[in-house]
């Protein structure tokens, strides 16, 4: 256990596909602000040197939506940004109070949506 | 989850997914690549001692933050019983895997820091101690491998870091920004930040008040954008990499050679509640200081004895195969060697025993600096003489012995088993050739040479440290000179 003064210094971050919150991570804070300079400076997913994964990234308030190049099916997504998460110091938190909120969608689905 | 073991921490590392470079080939998985892999493994079994009941009173410590049970490697000392487990810690790891334990420099490191930052939040009402603390216990909550990063580039020496052709020889900041810092740079002969979660780093020495720059310390994550890491690649890298799944013909099969890389900062972003230290050039200096004497007294003091432990029992065993153990200068050679590892352990443990609270009010405890460099100074030159004798009664066999595997091969096998059986098969004798080969002509040497700072450091911090003027007196007093009549009044009585 860690004590509810350094508790307080972690931040809480919501991943949601299709609107749905498949998994919450734990990070110390900056960790958001880190995720969201690869995404949107660094216009990549930490752990992924691939170019192209990212296709979209837009932040808005504390909610980033991310669209990833191809056809990927939910267990695929939750994959991946399970990774790029831990791959930047966050993570998996059973019950954590999340500020912020990733949101992850495929861009081939997003394409047959429309 | 205090403590987590060697599984949880594989599992771990299996997610991260850093950008290194070794030997000619990007590497896609630590754990796929032989030589990444023996970094792995050895941080891996630094996990497993903290689980083993005998290794515990070593190996965990209580935080000082929250009072729960933490790795030693992610605890500040706050007590002289704290650096001498603290150093016991080092010699036990260098025995259990003859390589790096890859936490050490980051233990250090947030010595360093936990003993500076208080400093700075005093002097200046900065807030790094606590965001610090924030972040030993996000560290230590996980039991996050954590590495350090000290060394700059340097470029040409005869350059202020302001002056370099090449600015990225120092790392140094690009930008400063709301929600955090940018920097830029290298760090050098860096050891094991590959397979950790997490590196702390710190200004490479003292800086001057206009590198204010340079003046950086953070923690910065495994596979951040823009980081990369370009591997050391030897003849041992090689080796090991022609051998593949066959480690049982290298000189340490599973925990290798020290691997070491160069860190490549590529415009990194650090949020601020990384970042310890952000232009005040005035406490660089003092940070690495800190850092050092500690590094001193655990590398030079504990780890290579650990090393030289090895050496020794391997030695020995040499002498064995081929029946010269009990000849007189056989044992009077392992009787140096001991002497030098031991005389470096006694200055480890002398140097625990007079630590102190620095800064006063702090709460944490550093070790005594004089014998801690005298720790360093002495194994950077004993160590050469420990690795002289270890090839000396290896014999030849050390550098002239063919691969292991061709003992069993239909046709050279059965001769070279008669060639090389002596007081003990050929496959012992082979064995232990190849591991004394793996000391004796492998990179440890100038590793235990430059490890913790190279021995001019330690001699200018002799010069420092030593109160020259009073042994001076000393001698006078006794020889009555001057208006030191000590020994005059005392032939009168």
């Amino acid at each position: 256990m860690v004590s509810k003064e350094y508790e307080a210094a972690f931040e809480g971050i919501a991943v949601k596909i299709g609107g749905k919150v498949t998994g919450t991570y734990q990070g110390l804070g900056g960790t958001f602000a880190t995720f969201v300079d690869c995404c949107l400076r660094k216009k990549t997913l930490a752990g992924f040197h691939q170019k192209g994964l990212l296709s979209r990234a837009a932040l808005k308030d504390k909610t980033l939506t991310l669209t990833l190049s191809g056809n990927h099916t939910r267990p695929k997504l939750i994959e991946i940004v399970d990774i790029a998460l831990q791959n930047v110091g966050a993570y998996p938190h059973q019950g954590v109070d999340t500020a912020f909120i990733i949101g992850v969608k495929s861009e081939d689905k997003e394409k047959k949506g429309r | 989850m205090a403590l987590i073991t060697s599984q949880q921490y594989l599992d771990s590392i299996r997610k991260l997914n850093p950008r290194v470079y070794i030997g000619g080939k990007w590497v896609k998985n630590l754990l796929d690549h032989p030589v990444t892999k023996s970094m792995v493994m050895a941080n891996a079994a630094i996990y497993d001692l903290a689980q083993q009941p005998e290794h515990q009173a070593v190996m965990v410590a209580k935080s000082h933050l929250t009072g729960e049970p933490v790795n030693r490697n992610l605890n500040v000392a706050t007590s002289i019983h704290d650096l001498d487990m603290r150093q016991e810690m080092a010699l036990l790891t260098s025995q259990t895997v003859g390589t790096c334990n890859y936490r050490c420099v980051g233990c250090d490191a947030l010595n360093a820091l936990a003993s500076t930052t208080f400093e700075m939040d005093r002097d200046l009402g900065t807030k790094y101690n606590e965001r610090f603390n924030k972040w030993l216990a996000y560290a230590q909550k996980n039991d996050l491998a954590v590495s350090g990063a000290i060394t700059d580039a340097k470029g040409d020496r005869k350059k202020r870091p302001t002056q370099q052709d090449e600015p990225d020889v120092f790392l140094h900041l690009v930008e400063k920004r709301d929600d955090g810092i940018v920097v830029r740079g290298f760090k050098v002969s860096q050891s094991g930040a590959i397979g950790s979660h997490e590196t702390l780093v710190l200004p490479g020495g003292g800086l001057k008040d206009d590198e204010g720059g340079c003046a950086l310390a953070f923690a910065v994550q495994n596979s951040v954008p823009g980081l990369s890491y370009i591997c050391q690649y030897n003849a041992y890298s090689a080796e090991r990499e022609m051998f593949g799944d066959e480690i049982e013909e290298l000189g340490n099969p599973v925990y290798g050679q020290r691997e070491t890389s160069t860190m490549v900062f590529d415009n990194v972003f650090i949020p601020w509640d990384r970042v310890f230290m952000c232009g005040e050039t005035k406490y660089a200096g003092r940070l690495v200081s800190r850092f050092a004497k500690a590094h001193r007294m655990n590398c030079g003091g504990a780890c290579k004895v650990g090393f030289a432990d090895a050496i020794i029992g391997g030695t020995m065993l040499a002498a064995e195969y081929i029946g010269v153990e009990k000849v007189p200068h056989i044992q009077e050679k392992i009787i140096d060697m001991v002497r030098l590892s031991e005389t470096s352990h006694a200055c480890a443990i002398a140097a625990a025993m007079r630590g102190r609270e620095e800064p006063k009010g702090s709460g944490v405890y550093l070790p005594d600096d004089l014998f801690g460099n005298a720790a360093k100074l002495n194994i950077a030159h004993g160590f050469w003489e420990i690795i002289k004798n270890a090839g000396d009664i290896g014999g030849g066999l050390v550098v002239t012995m063919p691969r292991l595997k061709d003992l069993k091969d239909p046709e050279v096998g059965p001769t070279l088993k008669k060639v090389f059986g002596a007081a003990a098969p050929a496959e012992k004798r082979l064995k232990v050739a190849k591991f004394l080969q793996h000391w004796s002509a492998g990179l440890h040497g100038p590793g235990t040479w430059h490890g913790a700072g190279a021995p001019q450091t330690q001699r200018f911090m002799f010069t420092v440290l030593t109160d020259f003027e009073k042994k001076k007196k000393i001698a006078k007093k006794l020889m009555g000179m001057e208006d030191d009549e000590a020994p005059k009044a005392a032939a009168k009585k």
